[in-house]
């Protein structure tokens, strides 16, 4: 079995990329309303891949050497690489002086690397299987677009990027893909560019993650200039010798990454910043909320299920970097926590449905930050489950509100229709089982998933109470998963229960939606309620992950006590938690906005929250302020110097070559003597350098 | 001539043969493709030939791995350029066209494997003579023929310029055999140098009008202009590929004794070349013109991997060998510009071919799938050019200034001329990118003039700009065996396998 | 290197030296009698009172070229004869190789005069011989 992963690994991302090209090829002139067919191939293909690669995995795993205290020195995780090809190699480029007389020196080498690790396998399996749904789903919703063989190219292109972005080993190839991944959502955001407020969104979402860009990018740089390679895993060396990878066998073995200090600081928190832009996490999140702009299946794909959890898998890849520093662990949990409250008192008082799952997502990416912001083993594997389970129900629940729109004829304000259960009982039941799974209900995936994260914040609190932070950030997620549970279900609630309502848009003939659609909900739905509890059941995904070498080291570092009684007393917490907010909402929503709500929003009114939380809490004005206010001030100040000075300055830097070319244009005169002349002048200057002597001309 | 000799140059006698047997049956029928077709088998048989031939040294050739690569770059580049000027329809002067550019594929292979002043300088001339002719029936317009007159007049002087400076090495080692000469000057130390020093002059004067470096660059741009667009493609890769390998093998040996002036001419020449032919392209609006300048650019660029040559004395442990950077720049550029041309005569139909970026405009949004995808294709070669990192063209650049920026010199303030070299030359390469992008400007965003262009049925050019299109972004994602089969036909590979003849080789 | 300097400078001055005294000798010495005819800008040939654009048969210029090639070939025979009878060889070692050459200069030569034959063939078919 172990003998198939090159291949398995080299089929999942080639598949959708093969199907993307087939349908940028044929789609406008061939293909036209089947253009999805060469894409869903390929992505089923890719899915296909993607689980024998779990499976091939799993049969190559030691048995039973993670358990708890049975001889954690053995396990050092599973990693297979595949090399495709060497991309660059630039001899001697590392310089650097190892004391006197003695120079460490190594070749910049970037080799196109594939690896195999459970890490990486879950994501991909989990990436395509999305994917696939989601291209199955688009089938009935894109049907009849302008563009619609183009958005079929655009996923496959996606899902070639975001499948490349997790299986490749090098960082520099990881930035490259991070890059190419938000290419697509930038597209996809963009995709119906004839409306402004599309455009404006896309480049709103290029923009601001080219800030955090910046900071992986300079985080890569100083990843190179600690460690001599940009590689994860260890390559062997023009002298022969192993060059020990930034997250290889080699060095997480030795028990010590081998830096510390400012630099891994630092390190950390340029890597968080990257992180921040592409999940994001406050301060930048502002871009995910105006994405919604894209088509629906774009945003549960890229903004809710995969392209967004890129940051987490980022971090959770680089755990024992965040574990050589206990500044950057606490940066990212802060970030994560803070997030995560912040996204869930806005979501409060959205009346979009769409954005009140961007914010949705947004608090919950903040609960994955907060699980690796503990740096514990137990917090990274919590980070990734509830990314997992995650991805379902929030995609399950943006193809619910696509469901919703599409019969609504595109209206997604939720006062401007309600009481929908009966004419979209599919759609109704699914988004319930979304519902619950996002609020922790019992048994539901979420529930586990989030109360994994709650255990290990509150293990981490427990473990070092003195800074105290970590005590605050459990308060703060509980509070969070009480807001959860209480936004998800003022949505549903206002959206399928009460008074029947429909708008205008919809013109009169509001129907569920093809089954093309309801198949991938029925799939998402089935998944949201029972992934969480058969692994929560079998264990199966943490022992699963924790085979990553990254992860295996956290384990080793830091070993686990055994599971306290804490975990069922945060468990019964959450459940009660979850259960409250979605009484709390019930009550004030169903019946439709009953008394008891409008009580509820005059009350929250006249302590101004009402208001801050539906204008997102300012934070669009606070960057207005902080950032676009000043800069207008400084603008306008420096406009005089601007004007009067740089600008003519850089006006004629940019006309110089131009000048200088018109300046020696009239030597090409196009007269046969004239240029006989020059060659032979230029001849003579030659000559006369040659036989004087350089001096003379300045050399 | 010994017969030795002869069987050695089995692949240029075999496409001169296919040259003959074009020229002499095209006098009797005149259907383009066929010829096309035994061009093609010519070459063919020649990379056999050459595939099945062990190289052996036999004077007056020098069957060195320099040689070789450039007689398969010529191989394969004569190949592209017979598909780019592939035309279905019977056509007066296609015997003619095709024939002269066997000849000329057979010029760059003999230039190639010349180990003798005189026989490196037939070949030289069995590339030009055969370009006069291509210049002249190619385009039959008064343009075409100022084209054809100018490159006439002109080359006959530069060839003039080169017999000069051949005439001194000559006259210094009594010999015509490059090895003899060398030997020669090495024996009679200082004393020669003096007549070396003015042939290196005249050498690096007659060459550089082949591969268009400024102030000898002059006929390049109005010829370009003037002829067609496979006129262009082949003068834009023959005379360069034969004139830089020339350029190699004259100039170290020349520079025997000379070393300090080599190195300072070419780092001159370079800086004047790159300089002055982007600056001058950023005004053009003619496609040809503008890539005859985008070529003069390229030459300077090339001539920086040249000066690193002569240079001699790299930092150790340094990545990039001059002759390897310029060799395997000179593929890349080749591809990316043959693939432009190519992609032009898709678009262009007889009589009336793309001249000007206006006529792209708007391209990548035409009606016809084919005319989109060569709007890409271009896109693809100018970004290449402009050297955009996944491409080709990027790694051709690195190779170059990391080249001369690995420089240690042997004379004081040699290596600050070096790393003043490099970033010239990035600042170049970032003035460069106005005028390539304006052309992807054009065929994207902008709105198509006039009626939408349609290939037609030029399907062959098509095929021959997608192969380019390919190789550029294969060599872009792996580049590192191109570039190794280039740095093991330099001379410094040559004089790591025979240490005995490291003086040789520099 | 400054060694040349001085032959160099001889010798490009003997060169603009014999163009200028040439020049000079002609203006000086030369007797001058100005005539109609001499003022005109072609002494012989033809009357150039007619639009500059005029056209000449170009088969002046192709009976030229054909002309030259047939010269060259005259000339080149005559090395090639004096080898292949064995007269000269200054270069070529003696004995054993030269055993081999005779076929192989007779080969050269053949191959040369075929090629030729062959460009003759090809003038004939493009018509530079057909007059009128």
């Amino acid at each position: 079995m172990e003998s198939w992963i090159p291949l398995l690994l080299v089929l999942i991302p080639v598949l959708p990329l093969a199907g993307a090209a087939l349908t940028a090829v044929l789609g406008r002139p061939v293909l036209a309303g089947r253009s999805h067919l060469p894409v869903v191939v390929g992505i089923a293909g890719s899915f296909l891949a993607a689980a024998g690669l779990v499976l091939a995995i799993h049969g190559s795993l030691p048995a039973g050497a993670n358990l708890p205290g049975a001889g954690d020195s053995v396990n050092a995780g599973y990693e297979r690489t595949v090399d495709l090809w060497n991309w660059a190699v630039i001899g001697g480029a590392y310089h650097q002086p190892a004391g006197p007389d003695a120079f460490v020196m190594r070749d910049f080498r970037i080799d196109v690397t594939l690896r195999a690790d459970p890490l990486s396998a879950i994501m991909l399996a989990m990436v395509t299987f999305i994917s696939l749904l989601v291209a199955v789903y688009s089938v009935g919703y894109m049907r009849g677009d302008r563009g619609y063989w183009r958005f079929f190219a655009y996923i496959g292109l996606f899902v070639f990027s975001m499948t490349m972005l997790v299986s490749v080993s090098n960082f520099l190839l990881l930035y490259v893909f991070w890059e190419a991944v938000g290419l697509c959502s930038y597209l996809l955001i963009g995709f119906w560019y004839e409306r402004p407020a599309a455009a404006a969104a896309g480049k709103k979402a290029f923009l601001v993650n080219r800030i955090g860009d910046f900071g992986f990018a300079l985080g890569v740089f100083l990843i190179w200039t600690a460690f001599g390679t940009l590689n994860f895993h260890d390559t062997l060396g023009a002298d022969g010798r192993i060059v020990a990878g930034v997250l290889g066998e080699a060095r997480l073995e030795g028990g010590s990454i081998g830096i510390g200090g400012g630099t891994a600081t630092w390190i950390c928190l340029l890597l968080l910043l990257g992180a921040c832009g592409k999940s994001a996490q406050f301060p930048l999140h502002v871009w995910l909320p105006d994405a919604m702009e894209g088509p629906t299946p774009v945003s549960a794909l890229i903004h809710a299920a995969t392209m967004v959890t890129a940051g987490v898998y980022m971090l959770a890849r680089c755990a024992p970097l965040l574990l050589a520093t206990v500044d950057g662990q606490m940066a990212v949990a802060l970030i994560g926590g803070f997030t995560a409250l912040l996204g869930g008192l806005i979501a409060l008082t959205q009346t979009d449905l769409k954005r009140i799952l961007a914010y949705s997502t947004i608090s919950q990416l903040g609960y994955m930050f907060l699980g690796l912001g503990t740096g514990t083993v137990l917090g990274a594997t919590a980070g990734m489950f509830h990314l997992f389970t995650h991805a379902f129900f929030k995609a399950l629940l943006f193809l619910g509100a696509g469901s919703v729109m599409h019969a609504m004829g595109g209206v997604v304000d939720i006062r401007r229709f309600g009481g929908l259960r009966r004419i979209l009982p599919v759609t109704h039941a699914t988004f319930l089982v979304g519902c619950l799974a996002l609020s922790g209900f019992p048994l539901l995936s979420g529930f586990f998933s989030k109360d994994l994260i709650l255990v290990a914040v509150h293990e981490r609190a427990a473990e070092s109470g003195s800074t105290g932070l970590y005590q605050w950030l459990y308060w703060s997620a509980a509070l969070t998963a009480l807001l959860t549970a209480f936004y998800t279900f003022r949505a549903f609630f206002s959206t399928f229960y009460g008074q029947k309502q429909i708008p205008h848009e919809a013109g009169g003939q509001a129907h569920e939606a093809p089954r093309s659609m309801l198949v991938p909900l029925v799939v998402l739905a089935v998944c949201a309620a029972l992934v969480g509890g058969y692994f929560e059941v079998t264990h199966g995904f943490a022992d699963y992950l924790q085979q990553t070498p990254s992860i295996a080291y956290l384990a080793r570092q830091a070993p686990q006590p055994a599971a306290t009684g804490g975990h069922r007393e945060v468990m019964l917490t959450s459940a009660v938690i979850a259960l409250a907010g979605i009484g709390l909402a019930a009550a004030l929503y169903w019946p439709r906005r009953s008394a008891a709500a409008d009580a509820a929003r005059r009350a929250g009114q006249a302590v101004g929250f009402y208001q801050l939380s539906l204008r997102k809490f300012f934070i669009d004005e606070v960057y207005q302020v902080l950032l676009v206010w000043p800069g207008l001030a400084v603008a306008r100040a420096s406009d005089w110097i601007d004007q009067r000075i740089i600008d003519r300055l850089v006006n004629f830097v940019g006309r110089v070559p131009p000048a200088v070319g018109a300046a020696i244009r009239p030597v090409q005169n196009g007269l046969i003597p004239f240029y006989a002349v020059g060659m032979v002048f230029g001849l003579l200057v030659l000559l006369a350098a040659v036989l004087m002597g350089w001096g003379w001309l300045g050399t | 001539m010994s017969s030795d000799a002869l069987w050695q140059l089995g692949p240029e006698t075999l496409v001169a043969l296919a040259a003959v047997v074009v020229y002499v049956a095209g006098a009797f029928a005149a259907p383009r493709a066929a010829w096309s077709w035994v061009g093609l088998a010519g070459l063919g048989a020649a990379a056999l030939c050459l595939a099945s031939t062990t190289p052996q040294a036999a004077e007056p050739l020098r069957i060195d791995a320099l040689a070789l690569w450039l007689r398969w770059f010529a191989l394969a580049s004569g190949a592209l350029l017979i598909l780019t000027s592939w035309r279905p329809a019977a056509d007066a002067d296609g015997a003619e066209l095709l024939g002269s550019l066997l000849l000329i594929i057979a010029g760059m292979m003999l230039v190639a494997a010349a180990g003798d002043l005189v026989l490196l300088f037939l070949g030289l001339e069995l590339i030009s003579i055969p370009t006069y002719i291509v210049l002249f029936v190619g385009r039959r317009t008064s343009e075409g023929r100022e084209a054809a007159v100018k490159y006439f007049y002109l080359s006959i002087l530069a060839s003039a310029i080169l017999l000069f400076g051949l005439s001194f090495l000559y006259g210094a080692a009594g010999t015509t055999s490059i090895e003899g000469i060398h030997q020669r000057l090495l024996d009679g130390g200082g004393s020669l140098g003096g007549f070396a020093g003015l042939a290196l002059v005249f050498i690096f004067a007659g060459l550089s009008y082949k591969i268009a470096a400024v102030p000898f660059h002059f006929y390049a741009p109005d010829v370009y202009q003037g002829t067609t667009n496979d006129g262009a493609a082949l003068l834009s890769v023959a005379p360069k590929a034969a004139g830089f390998l020339a350029l190699v093998r004259l100039v170290a040996v020349a520079a025997e004794g000379v070393s300090s002036d080599a190195w300072r001419i070419a780092l001159a020449l370079a800086v004047l070349t790159m300089t002055t032919g982007n600056l001058l392209a950023l005004w053009q609006d003619n496609l040809r013109r503008l890539l005859a300048y985008s070529s003069i650019a390229h030459a300077g660029y090339m001539l920086i991997g040249l000066a690193v040559y002569l240079g001699g004395n790299t930092l150790a442990g340094a990545a990039f060998d001059g002759v390897a950077a310029l060799l395997f720049y000179l593929l890349i550029y080749a591809l990316a510009t043959v693939g432009t041309f190519a992609a032009l005569n898709y678009l262009g139909e007889t009589g009336q071919p793309v001249d000007h970026v206006d006529q792209l405009a708007g391209l990548a949004w035409s009606e016809e799938p084919r005319s989109r995808a060569t709007a890409w294709l271009i896109a693809a070669f100018m970004f290449s050019l402009t050297g955009i990192p996944p491409l080709a063209g990027f790694w051709g650049k690195l190779a170059l200034f990391a080249g001369a920026l690995g420089v240690r010199g042997t004379e004081p303030a040699m290596r600050s001329w070096f790393v003043g070299l490099a970033v010239l030359g990035i600042v170049n390469a970032a003035i460069a990118a106005a005028y390539y992008l304006r052309v992807v400007g054009a065929m994207f965003f902008r709105m198509p003039m006039g009626k939408p262009r349609t290939g037609g049925s030029r399907s062959v050019p098509f095929a021959a700009a997608v192969i380019c299109a390919l190789l550029v972004v294969a060599i872009g994602l792996i580049p590192t065996p191109w570039y190794e089969a280039a740095d093991r036909a330099t001379p410094a590979a040559a004089a790591r396998e025979a240490p005995e003849m490291i003086a040789d080789a520099r | 290197m400054h060694g040349v300097v001085f032959p160099l400078v001889l010798f490009f001055a003997s060169l603009v030296g014999l163009a200028v005294a040439l020049l000079l000798l002609g203006q000086f010495c030369g007797p001058r009698r100005v005539t109609d005819v001499k003022r005109m800008p072609y002494e012989s040939g033809m009357d150039p009172i007619h639009p500059t654009r005029r056209r000449f048969d170009v088969r002046f210029s192709l009976v030229a070229i054909a002309f030259l090639i047939f010269d060259v070939e005259l000339l080149f025979l005559y090395p090639w004869a004096v080898v292949f009878a064995g007269g000269a060889q200054p270069e070529l070692p003696s004995g054993a190789a030269a055993a081999g050459r005779p076929p192989l200069v007779f080969a050269g030569g053949m191959v040369f005069l075929v090629l030729l034959v062959l460009g003759f063939v090809y003038d004939w078919r493009k018509g530079v011989f057909r007059w009128r």
